[in-house]
C-alpha cells in the first residue's frame, strides 16, 4: 500500500511595501469635503428650506461650526498620524504655535496697526487686491512661514509631503483664530458664519501648503534661492485676490431692484479656489518628487 | 514587511538654505513696509476745497462727504464710519473786531444747550496758534447724539467736540471738530492735518 504524503506548496511570500507616512492629501481632502458638506447643508437648511433658528442659539451653532475644522483636523490628520510607523511628531506644535502667533501678532497687526477695514473696502478693485496682498496676505504668510521654519523645518521635514502636512497644520491653526474672531462677539447667522469659516479654512490650508512646498523643496531639493520668497509672494497674492473677490461675489449689489447677499457664490468660489489650487500644488509636489527620484536613479546608474 | 525608508536631509543648513531664508525674511519685511505705506497714503489722502468768496483753501480727507448747503461755509463728514460720523465744519459770522471770544463761545453754548442733549462744556478759553501764527481760542465740549442711524435702534452716542475760534477780517471763523468720544484719540490727528493745511 502506498501512501501519499501531499506536501503543501506554500506560495512564496510577497513582501508588502508599507508606506510609513500618513497619506496627507487624502486627509486634507476628507476634512475639506466634510467641511464643504456641512457648510452646504447649513446654507440649504437656512436659505432654501427656511428652517427657523432662534437668535439665542446662534452663538452655540457658530461655536460648533468654528470648532469643526479643528476637530476634523485633529481626527483625520493628527490622530491618524499616531497610527503610522513614521509619524510627523510636530504637527500639533505647529498648529498651536500658528494659532497663538495669529492671535498675538497677526490679528492685532491687521486690525490695530494696518486697520484694513478703514481704507481697503473703499478702494478700487485693483487697489484692494494689492492692498490685501501687502497687508493681510503678507502678515499671515510671514507668520506661517516662520512657524513652520522654526518648529519643524530643520529636523522634521523628511519627505516632500511633510511640507503639505505641516503647511496644513499651520493653516488650520491660523484659520481657527480668524474663525473665532469672526463669530465672537457678534454671533452672525449660522449660514454666514459657516461660509466665512469655510472660506478661511480653505484659503489658509492652501497658502500653508504652498509655503510647505517652498520649505520642503528648500530642505530636500536644490531649488532657486528665491523659491521661499516666491511662495510667500504667491500666497500673499492669492490672499489678496481671494478676499475682495469673495466679498464682491457675496455682498449684495447696489442697484434699484431687489438685491440680497449671495453666500452660495462665496462657498462655490472658495471650493473652486481650493480644488484648483490644491490640484496644482499636488502636481508640483509630484513633479518635484519624480525629479528627485530620477536624479537619484541616474546617480546610481 | 518592508518599511520604505526615505533618507532625511542633512541636519546642518547649507549656505543656500541660509540665504533663501534670509531673503524670505527680507522680502516679508519689505512687503510689510509697502503695506504700511499703502495704508498711510490711503488714510491720509486728501482733496482740496477752495472757496474764493470766503477766502478759504483746505485739504480734507478723501472719500469724506462734502456739504456746502447748510448754515456754514463748508462741512465734511466721514459717512463710512459706523456710529456718529466724524465731522469737520467751518462756519463764519460777522462780528466786530473787539468782540471777545468768550462772548461767541457763550452764544454757541446757549444755542447748543437748547438743541443738543446733555450738552456740556469741558473746557473753554484755551489758546491756540495756527501754522501761519494766527491766534485762536479753543472750546471743548460733549453732548449725546441720538439720531446716529434712523433705521437702527441704538443708544445715544457721546460725541466730543472742539471749536477753534479766530476773528479775522471782521468775521468770527469757527472750525468745529465732532467725533464719537470713543474714537476721539484715533480721529483727532485727521483734524490736526486739516488745520495744518488750512489757509484763510
Amino acid at each position: 500500500m502506498t501512501t501519499f504524503n501531499p506536501q503543501l506548496l506554500t506560495p512564496p511570500q510577497q513582501e508588502e511595501e508599507v508606506y510609513p507616512y500618513r497619506r496627507v492629501w487624502s486627509s486634507i481632502g476628507i476634512e475639506s469635503l466634510i467641511l464643504f458638506t456641512v457648510t452646504l447643508l447649513v446654507f440649504v437648511f437656512i436659505n432654501l428650506l427656511k428652517i427657523p433658528i432662534p437668535n439665542r442659539i446662534y452663538g452655540i451653532i457658530d461655536s460648533g461650526l468654528a470648532l469643526l475644522p479643528v476637530v476634523l483636523w485633529l481626527y483625520f490628520s493628527w490622530w491618524r498620524e499616531r497610527a503610522v510607523p513614521q509619524p510627523r511628531v510636530r504637527l500639533l506644535t505647529v498648529a498651536i504655535i500658528s494659532a497663538l502667533a495669529a492671535n498675538a501678532i497677526g490679528v492685532p497687526l491687521i486690525n490695530n496697526l494696518l486697520q484694513v477695514d478703514r481704507w481697503l473696502p473703499l478702494s478700487s478693485a485693483v487697489n484692494r487686491i494689492i492692498g490685501y496682498a501687502f497687508t493681510v496676505g503678507i502678515v499671515q504668510q510671514f507668520i506661517q512661514y516662520s512657524v513652520i521654519r522654526y518648529a519643524a523645518w530643520s529636523d522634521h521635514l523628511r519627505v516632500r509631503l511633510d511640507g503639505v502636512a505641516y503647511g496644513a497644520a499651520a493653516g488650520i491653526g491660523y484659520a481657527s483664530i480668524l474663525n473665532l474672531h469672526a463669530i465672537f462677539p457678534d454671533a452672525p447667522a449660522p449660514d454666514v458664519a459657516a461660509a466665512r469659516i469655510f472660506a478661511n479654512v480653505t484659503l489658509y490650508f492652501l497658502t500653508g501648503i504652498l509655503l510647505g512646498y517652498g520649505l520642503s523643496e528648500l530642505r530636500l531639493g536644490s531649488p532657486s534661492l528665491l523659491l521661499p520668497v516666491f511662495t510667500i509672494a504667491l500666497g500673499a497674492l492669492i490672499t489678496g485676490i481671494a478676499i475682495p473677490l469673495r466679498a464682491g461675489l457675496v455682498n449684495a449689489s447696489l442697484n434699484l431692484g431687489v438685491s440680497a447677499p449671495r453666500p452660495i457664490l462665496g462657498i462655490i468660489f472658495s471650493a473652486l479656489l481650493f480644488v484648483v489650487t490644491a490640484f496644482a500644488l499636488s502636481f508640483f509636489y509630484d513633479n518635484a518628487e519624480r525629479q528627485a527620484h530620477e536624479l537619484a536613479d541616474n546617480r546610481e546608474e | 514587511m518592508t518599511i520604505i525608508a526615505i533618507k532625511a536631509g542633512a541636519a546642518e543648513l547649507n549656505a543656500k538654505q541660509r540665504w533663501a531664508n534670509t531673503l524670505a525674511f527680507l522680502f516679508s519685511a519689505l512687503a510689510f513696509i509697502i503695506g504700511i505705506n499703502l495704508r498711510d497714503s490711503a488714510l491720509n489722502a486728501t482733496w482740496v476745497y477752495t472757496n474764493t468768496e470766503a477766502g478759504i483753501r483746505v485739504e480734507y480727507p478723501q472719500n469724506w462727504l462734502i456739504d456746502t448747503e447748510g448754515d456754514y461755509v463748508f462741512q465734511v463728514r466721514d459717512v463710512s464710519q459706523t456710529g456718529y460720523p466724524t465731522t469737520i465744519q467751518i462756519s463764519a459770522s460777522p462780528v466786530s473786531l473787539d468782540t471777545p471770544p468768550r462772548y461767541i463761545f457763550d452764544a454757541l453754548t446757549l444755542n447748543r444747550s437748547q438743541t443738543l442733549a446733555s450738552y456740556s462744556v469741558l473746557s473753554s478759553g484755551l489758546p491756540f496758534v495756527f501754522p501761519d501764527e494766527t491766534q485762536a481760542t479753543i472750546m471743548n465740549y460733549a453732548f449725546a447724539a441720538t439720531y446716529a442711524n434712523p433705521f437702527v435702534e441704538s443708544v445715544p452716542i457721546v460725541v466730543r467736540g472742539q471749536d477753534i475760534l479766530t476773528i479775522k477780517r471782521g468775521q468770527a471763523i469757527i472750525i468745529t471738530f465732532l467725533t464719537d468720544s470713543l474714537s476721539y484719540d484715533l480721529t483727532y490727528p485727521i483734524f490736526e492735518r486739516f488745520i495744518n493745511s488750512l489757509e484763510f
